[in-house]
């Protein structure tokens, strides 16, 4: 199993729509997948409760009083973590993590508080010792934009490199609520968007623990 | 070999052994007396052409998986192995088998959960043929019984062909003898009986293995010993052939990477497989028939004397050349030095490939298979005394044992400021016994309590090993000396061999009073096994 975690303190970044859209990438692709909801908004269980029954299952994990126990028999975790959490909550969340995905916006991007919990997460042990990945996927990216730019540098300065970028679209807004994702939709438009997430995807597939073993001899 | 090997008989996972040799090897052993037997079959003969695929970042190989797409004819049939690589401590071996209309590989219809999370997610195309195996295979199936009159069923496949990747080609000539029925050791000795018509090697790479390493132009990688999973009460004999399999498993898995010889860490491992298995055989050679042991002991030993050389140059150049190196850039006499090591290190390694080519090194390897697949020690020659001693728990001869080796370096050691180096090189061999001893049994105790004692006791093996680093340097350098030719590179070559057994014995003068300490403190250490047994 991988279990990928979705986190950022600063809200509003798109979390929940990141958290929901990898949980949905996998399970279309048959694999069995679970999201968990760490979030005391609930937002993504919100959605898996919305999410029609002919699209591709995904297991709800209710973790909004903490971890709760992780489920047999899947493949791929993914756990939206709280929004402006504390660094002593995410610790326990990042110990079960393989990934941790940070999405990052160019419009109105903080730069003082993503930097501070990126380096924040660099103090943390299971990164420090770079058993945990971090990837910086940027989200609602306007190309050619000067803050996207500003992004760019930004990234390079922290000393990560990204894992891509996703184009701004209305359809993010508008299928969010019928608990659908980019990946159960059709259509010439759609297959363009589901491009965008796989540098993002890519990179969790080559964070697998069971890769870790064959590393040590080559 | 080995993988399948240690599955034993009582296990339904397929047993096979893959010899390789030149074509026209291939073409003498067809036709070979041990084939022609009158109740063979007719042969049977498919062209086949395999095309293996993967991610552009090789996903499905680092998690040990084999994606390919076999053209037969007309047909196309997909095939998904896991547990192909040095990954498949993770997975039990499983596969994946069904048509496809075309060769373009069709990931979504596999239905097994299992492969289906093995292979993790795939994006829309991502699957690109990363090389291509084209063989002609001829199958003999041979009906028989083995010496004690029991039915063995042998599939013998010979395959002659190519693999291409990325433009480049590599001749592929194999002979698969796969156990459809009958005891393992029966493959052992079909293998042992063709080895009398024409000489093979055996192959422990999988064709796929070949062919990654093709399209990557990746050098074969070495690799540690698998962890060793001994229990208490588990019975001795269990335990001897669990501790065989996995000290034959460990070097020749690094064969590959040192007869490759690009990183001297493959020879290396290779060495501490064949030295773990010669201390496996002093560890339990009062439980098996004299005989035995001294054969196994004697072709161990001469294995490991075939890759002394190629070692002792690697170590030379890396751990006590490079030192003086440092420290005296531009001196043209280390120059010379360190050209005329680099061509014994050639020279070494030539000698290397040739041992590991020669039929007494496939034959220990076969006779060695076919003894532990059939558990031969429990033969006529087995006394009722090593009978008892192999079905006692564990537990019991390990404390014994290990309180033996620790008595013994302890003894080897007493007035260790004063011994001479003779003695100490003694000392050394003692140590070295115990260390081993200890990595096999290590488990059968908690880890807190050992952990002192392993590691004082790897202090002083290290110290220890420094020292005969040091002593085999002279050795080697005196002989480079002697048998280099007379001219004026010879006289560089000297010059600096003085510097370098100078700059050493100086440096074990200073070393003394820490090695002392590294011994005292050794022997000051409690020992973690049963006390009780210690006392009495």
């Amino acid at each position: 199993m991988i279990t990928v975690l979705v986190a950022n303190t600063k809200g509003g970044c798109g979390k929940t729509t990141i958290a929901t859209h990898l949980a949905a990438a996998f399970a279309t692709a048959g694999l069995r997948a679970a999201l968990a909801d760490a979030d005391k908004q609930g937002s993504s269980l919100g959605w898996l409760k919305t999410r029609p029954d002919t699209t591709a299952p995904i297991q709800a994990l209710d973790w909004r009083d903490g971890p709760g126990k992780l489920p047999k028999d899947t493949d791929r975790l993914v756990i939206d973590a709280p929004a402006g959490m504390k660094m002593k909550k995410i610790e326990e969340l990042l110990r079960l993590a393989d990934v941790i995905v940070v999405p990052v916006l160019p419009s109105g991007f903080d730069e003082p508080v993503t930097g501070d919990f990126l380096k924040q997460l660099e103090d943390l042990k299971p990164i420090r010792k770079s058993k945990t990945a971090v990837a910086i996927l940027r989200n609602r990216v306007q190309t050619g934009s000067r803050m996207a730019a500003k992004l760019d540098k930004f990234m390079l300065g922290v000393g990560h490199t990204g894992v891509g970028r996703l184009r701004h679209r209305l359809v993010y807004a508008d299928i969010a609520g019928r608990g659908l994702t980019v990946f159960d939709l059709t259509g010439k438009q759609n297959e363009e968007l589901r491009e965008d997430w796989a540098p993002v995807l890519r990179y969790i597939e080559n964070s697998d623990p069971a890769m870790e073993i064959r590393a040590v001899g080559e | 070999m080995t993988a399948e090997m240690t599955a034993g008989s009582s296990t339904q996972i397929e047993t096979e052994l893959k010899l390789r040799g030149d074509p026209e090897v291939l073409l003498r052993l067809w036709q070979a007396p041990p084939l022609s037997l009158p109740d063979a079959g007719p042969p049977k003969i498919k062209d086949l052409e395999n095309t293996y695929y993967d991610t552009a970042d090789l996903r499905l190989r680092k998690r040990g998986l084999a994606f390919r797409i076999r053209r037969d004819g007309n047909r196309f049939i997909q095939t998904v192995k896991t547990g192909d690589s040095a990954a498949s401590a993770v997975f039990s071996r499983s596969e994946w088998e069904g048509d496809v209309p075309s060769a373009e590989p069709q990931p979504d219809i596999i239905d097994d959960p299992a492969i289906r999370a093995a292979l993790g997610l795939l994006l829309p195309g991502e699957l690109r043929p990363i090389f291509t195996t084209r063989v002609r295979r001829e199958v003999l199936e041979l009906n028989g019984t083995d010496s004690l009159g029991r039915l063995k069923v042998i599939e013998a496949a010979f395959d002659l062909g190519e693999i291409e990747a990325a433009g480049s080609r590599e001749a592929l000539a194999e002979i698969e003898l796969e156990l459809v029925e009958g005891p393992p050791g029966a493959l052992f000795d079909l293998a042992l009986a063709l080895q009398d018509v024409a000489p093979t090697q055996i192959e422990t790479r999988s064709k796929s293995a070949r062919g990654y390493a093709l399209a990557t132009g990746r050098r074969p990688a070495w690799s540690r010993a698998e962890p060793l999973e001994l229990t208490a009460d588990m019975r001795v004999d269990d335990a001897l052939a669990a501790v065989i399999a996995n000290c034959l498993q460990h070097w020749t898995a690094n064969e590959a990477a040192a007869l490759d010889g690009s990183d001297p860490e493959g020879v290396h491992q290779m060495r501490v497989g064949l030295r773990r298995f010669r201390s496996a055989l002093s560890v339990f050679g009062d439980l098996l028939p004299a005989g035995q042991e001294d054969w196994l002991n004697a072709e161990a030993k001469w294995a490991l004397n075939s890759l002394g050389p190629a070692r002792d140059w690697d170590v030379f150049q890396s751990d006590l050349l490079a030192p003086l190196e440092a420290d005296r850039p531009q001196d043209p006499d280390l120059a010379a030095l360190r050209a005329a090591a680099r061509e014994r290190q050639t020279l070494a390694y030539t000698e290397l490939r040739d041992a590991l080519a020669t039929p007494r090194y496939t034959r220990f390897l076969l006779r060695l298979g076919g003894w532990l697949e059939d558990r031969a020690w429990h033969c006529a020659e087995l006394t009722a005394a090593q009978d008892v001693a192999l079905n006692q728990p564990l537990v019991t001869l390990a404390d014994t044992l290990l309180d033996k080796r620790h008595r013994k370096a302890l003894k080897n050691g007493k007035g260790f400021a004063s011994l001479p180096t003779a003695e100490r090189h003694r000392l050394r061999i003692a140590v070295k016994k115990l260390r081993y001893t200890t990595e096999f049994f290590r488990g059968l105790y908690p880890a807190k309590r050992s952990k002192h004692y392993l590691a004082a006791l790897r202090d002083l093996q290290e110290a220890l090993g420094h020292l005969n680093d040091v002593a085999v340097a002279e050795h080697l350098l005196v002989d480079l000396t002697e048998k280099s030719p007379p001219g004026s590179g010879a006289r560089q070559t000297e010059r600096a061999v003085g510097k370098v057994i100078g700059w050493y014995a100086r440096a074990l003068v200073d070393f003394e009073p820490d090695m002392r300490r590294t011994w005292k403190s050794f022997a000051a250490t409690e020992p973690f096994w049963n006390k009780a047994k210690r006392k009495a």
